[in-house]
């Protein structure tokens, strides 16, 4: 009990942000002790444009965090999205230096530092080295130390982004006060939470669809083996239905949300609705068809632009787990199906897993839920560092100090 | 390193290297709010915990430490010198045995007024001012009183003693005045002299008569270089209790009887025929009484009447 620590896991989304506050109870369990949640401004595609505005939202929603978790945050956990996320596969290799043909740690880390020598494209920054496991003499191994070969390598998929974009977010933590501990991409966050480890052991591609963007994450043995973002989000589907159908965003959205769907079905087509239901000026009625039929042309985009971005990773025998959705667009109707249809992968939309609160259990939690997560992984590594900060951080805890 | 582990590496650029703004700044009124509450709550904190230190420390020293004493040092260096001046005869020998000042006694630890008060007890000081000369020395500056009669009294015991008069009256025992100066002062008689426990009081409306010394050393110098005694006291013959007459004897007149009421008069007639007598070459004169209603009675030697009242 004495590595107690409140952290907390942000998601500067582009409809709104959420906080989480987790309790780390002995480097163990995790308690979500807290949640805050504010109307997004100053945020497109996942990108920060106002810095003010943004600074507002995101602050605001921090401050009721802390106030329904009653304590401080200590450490905070950030997810990343946006167009700017980019990533490249890399290999190093490395022959095993030892005679007698064990492999030593110096090899495997000479092999490691090999695949992470390439520097990312001028202005960028690295967000994760994701370790893709080891092949001694062309076997996978788990951990080749001690094992017996002659040539090492190692794969590793690198995620970057925009140095300024991720500056941005980081500044508009800095700005309340609190330090940046890591992090961690949306796609993987959101695959922590939705799909367990037997799936991602078997192979699965979980795609987060948000309010901006789309993220994805592609999960071979266990790793994460690609990762991707896809410009568009249920924001353009809404923007799609005000345009296509002539009306405002905000009923655009109520549309969306109240009879979006994604496919076309026969029976629909000449099904009506009422835009306002009221029979007052302007109030009329909308085909049915023309909604499904506007919203399935994007999300069919969506899914397409995945599939050839993945190419031939996207293969249903290496992802017998199929595909998981996630992220709050994961509730429109029939997504599933669509995906399906388009990827030729079975999809289905992702649950949060039962220990969760009822009101974060939704699939448009996942990411956050997954930082806090990821957050908890994060201090059992860092646990013998925290041990002797244990009685500074314990009075400060009990002074209800950050 | 191991499989499926994300990490970040020194070599290459992370995200790590985006230096991240200070905790302390704010940008928002959200996080200016947070940063208020937490200094206050930082400063209640630390006031609380100075205090418990404060507490627990007095109580550990009560319970567990020694009684200690807590002074306050004067500055300045101990004593070392006394620069003594002084307008009569009174010398640096006398301050050290009158007022036995203790050795190595720090400057700023002597009592300025206590030693002023100290030493004009003594009726032979009229006025001393004392002040300190930084680091380690004492100025002493005495104005002493110019004694211009001597006057015998008789002890307690029945010795006899002679104090000197000072012209506003005040008596004192005159250290340091050599036999030869007490001798050039008359012997004053006829006072009636009140002891108290540590002093004398003084004479009272003794400045006339002291004024009369005075301005006959300066009139006329060898007359009055002779007088020997000044003898109050009244018509009658008994003691003086309430004088009305003054007898001074001695020099070129024997014998000079004043009447106290208004000797300035008395003084200027009494030059006249001193004047008058040693023009006439009389070579010593008896008496000369001033004190007579309408003239003045002189008696000379044999070459002049014996007796002449001269008007």
């Amino acid at each position: 009990m004495g590595n107690d620590r409140i952290i907390g896991a942000i998601e500067i989304g582009t409809s709104k942000v959420v906080v989480l506050v987790g309790e780390v109870v002995g480097d163990r369990s995790l308690n979500i002790v807290g949640m805050g949640q504010s109307t997004s401004m100053g945020v497109r595609k996942g990108e920060i444009v106002n810095f003010g505005a943004a600074s507002n939202a995101t602050h605001a929603a921090i401050m009721a965090a802390e106030k329904s978790a009653g304590t401080t945050i200590e450490m905070v956990y950030l997810t990343q999205t946006g167009g700017h996320l980019d990533g490249f596969f890399s290999f190093g290799a490395a022959n095993v230096s030892a005679s007698d043909g064990l492999v030593l740690r110096a090899d495997i880390e000479s092999t490691v530092a090999n695949a992470k020598r390439k520097q990312p494209p001028p202005g960028r920054v690295y967000i994760h080295h994701i370790n893709n496991g080891f092949r001694l003499d062309g076997r996978a191994v788990d951990d080749p130390q001690t094992m017996k070969g002659e040539r090492l390598e190692v794969g590793y998929w690198h995620v970057h982004g925009d140095e300024r974009k991720v500056s941005d977010q980081i500044h508009v933590i800095n700005g309340f006060g609190l330090q940046v501990q890591d992090i961690i991409l949306s796609s993987i966050a959101s695959g922590c939470m939705v799909a367990d480890e037997e799936a991602r052991k078997s192979g699965v591609l979980v795609i987060d669809i948000g309010c901006g963007t789309t993220d994805y994450a592609l999960y071979f043995n266990g790793c994460v083996a690609r990762t991707g973002v896809v410009r568009i989000g249920g924001d353009h589907l809404t923007n799609d239905l005000s345009i296509g159908l002539r009306i405002s965003r905000k009923h655009a959205e109520n549309l969306k949300l109240q009879f979006g769907k994604a496919v076309i079905d026969k029976s629909d087509k000449n099904d009506a609705i009422w835009l306002f239901g009221d029979l007052t000026i302007g109030d009329r009625k909308i085909s049915k068809g023309a909604i499904y039929q506007i919203i399935h042309a994007r999300v069919e985009e969506i899914f397409s632009i995945i599939k050839r971005e993945l190419g031939d990773h996207l293969d249903p025998h290496k992802i017998p787990a199929g595909v998981i959705l996630s992220g709050g667009c994961s509730g429109l109707r029939k997504i599933a199906e669509e995906s399906t249809r388009v990827l030729g992968v079975t999809t289905r939309v992702g649950e949060n897993p039962a220990w969760v609160l009822e009101s974060v259990r939704q699939p448009e939690y996942s990411s956050v839920l997954g930082v806090l997560y990821y957050g908890l992984t994060a201090q059992r590594t860092a646990g013998s560092e925290q041990s002797e900060r244990g009685i500074f951080r314990k009075m400060a805890r009990m002074l209800n100090f950050a | 390193m191991k499989k499926g582990e994300t990490s970040q590496s020194a070599d290459s650029r992370d995200w790590r290297v985006i230096r991240q703004s200070p905790a302390g700044k704010a940008v928002t009124d959200a996080a200016r709010r947070r940063r208020r509450h937490f200094f206050l709550k930082l400063a209640g904190v630390s006031s609380l915990f100075v205090g418990l230190l404060g507490v627990g420390t007095y109580a550990f020293l009560f319970v567990f430490g020694e009684s200690e004493i807590w002074s306050m040092k004067a500055p300045g260096e101990p004593l070392r010198s006394v620069n003594f001046s002084s307008n009569g005869v009174l010398d640096n020998v006398w301050f050290q045995e009158t007022v036995e000042l203790p050795l190595q006694v720090p400057l700023m630890g002597i009592d300025l007024f206590a030693l002023k008060g100290q030493l004009e007890k003594f009726g032979q000081v009229k006025e001393a001012s004392i002040s300190r000369a930084f680091p380690d020395a004492l100025n002493v500056e005495i104005d002493e009183r110019e004694p211009l009669f001597r006057i015998r009294i008789r002890a307690q015991g029945g010795a006899l003693s002679d104090l000197l008069v000072a012209r506003d009256g005040t008596l004192f025992e005159g250290d340091r005045f050599s036999r030869k100066a007490r001798a050039g002062m008359p012997y004053l008689g006829g006072v009636r002299v009140v002891q108290t426990e540590e002093d004398f009081l003084p004479l009272p409306e003794f400045d006339q008569i002291a004024s009369l010394l005075l301005e006959a050393r300066q009139r006329i110098p060898g007359v009055a270089r002779g007088w020997q005694v000044f003898h109050l006291q009244d018509g009658s013959s008994a003691p003086a209790v309430y004088p009305n007459t003054l007898r001074v004897r001695g020099g070129y007149v024997f014998e000079t009887v004043f009447k106290l009421d208004s000797l300035a008069v008395q003084f200027d007639r009494l030059i006249e025929i001193i004047h008058y007598l040693q023009k006439q070459g009389v070579p010593s004169v008896k008496k000369i009484d001033l004190s007579l209603t309408g003239g003045v009675a002189v008696q000379t030697g044999s070459s002049l009447p014996s007796l002449r009242l001269l008007n």
